[in-house]
């Protein structure tokens, strides 16, 4: 691990950032996913 | 929409340039820092705030779309809502550090609380009013009127008492008492997190939608 806080505290927020990233882009396929299953006539 | 995705680049950027590339400030120093991360998000909050004002106008005042309209101001409101809690959160993360207690009973701490009360209130009662027929009529005067209070709990109230809260970005002398580099970060991290709300306020929407869609079809949700 680094000694420099501020490196720590980046790769903190950075994996939060690429956690709720994943959830909002999966939560986007899905949606487009049940709008394509709806739309359909 | 392509615009919007553009988040999954720009914010890993936006948090390199806060942390490692925007130098320190003279008296603060690493925990300025913040800055990037509490300007934006309260600049988002008011963005959705006005959002949700402006589409409850338009709920009343057009024909067409209404339904539509309704979810689309209450997913605004409940959208700044979240921003307005991180605005605090990360605001009192930063009075600790500069101010040395997390909660001062400052003007602009406060009024932002009262402003959180006056958002809870409206969601608080749009979910009362269900059953109502006027549901989308009520809470959108609620919501215009909350609009109108707005800009007297962040601009106004702040600036008649005095404060210790730093200069805002908008303020009187209308120039922004920052470094080139420490600007430059700040307003790319303001555009990002502006980009990160419409990419949520439009998938919001989406998912209300597909709600009415269900419930047209009778599907029980």
């Amino acid at each position: 691990m680094t000694s420099n806080p501020l490196m720590t505290l980046m790769a903190v927020v950075m994996i939060i950032w690429f956690g709720l990233a994943l959830f909002l882009y999966r939560l986007d396929r899905k949606v487009s996913k049940i709008e394509g299953v709806i739309h359909e006539p | 929409m392509v615009l919007y995705r553009l988040i999954f680049i720009f914010m890993p950027v936006v948090i390199y340039m806060a942390f490692m590339w925007a130098p320190p400030a003279a008296i603060l120093g690493d925990a300025s820092r913040i800055l990037y991360f509490h300007v934006p998000v309260a600049w988002v909050s008011v963005v959705a705030f006005i959002v949700s004002g402006v589409q409850s106008i338009l709920f009343l005042v057009t024909e067409n779309r209404r339904r539509e309209r309704e979810y689309m101001a209450y997913n605004s409101a409940a959208a700044g809502m979240v921003f307005t809690i991180l605005t605090v959160i990360t605001g009192s993360i930063w009075a600790k550090l500069s101010w040395g207690s997390y909660w001062n009973w400052d003007p602009r701490e406060t009024s932002i609380v009262v402003l959180m009360l006056i958002y809870i209130a409206y969601l608080s009662l749009y979910s009362s009013l269900k059953e109502h027929p006027n549901r989308g009529g009520i809470s959108s005067v609620y919501l215009i009127i909350a609009m109108i209070t707005m800009p007297f709990f962040i601009f106004i109230i702040p600036r008649i008492y005095s404060s210790l809260h730093p200069d805002t970005i908008i303020n009187q002398e209308g120039k922004i008492h920052l470094e080139p580099a420490m600007r430059i970060t700040l307003f790319s991290s303001i555009v990002t997190f502006t980009l990160l709300y419409g990419y949520i306020y439009r998938l919001m929407n989406r998912i209300s939608r597909l709600e009415i869609k269900a419930e047209e079809k009778h599907y029980d949700i």
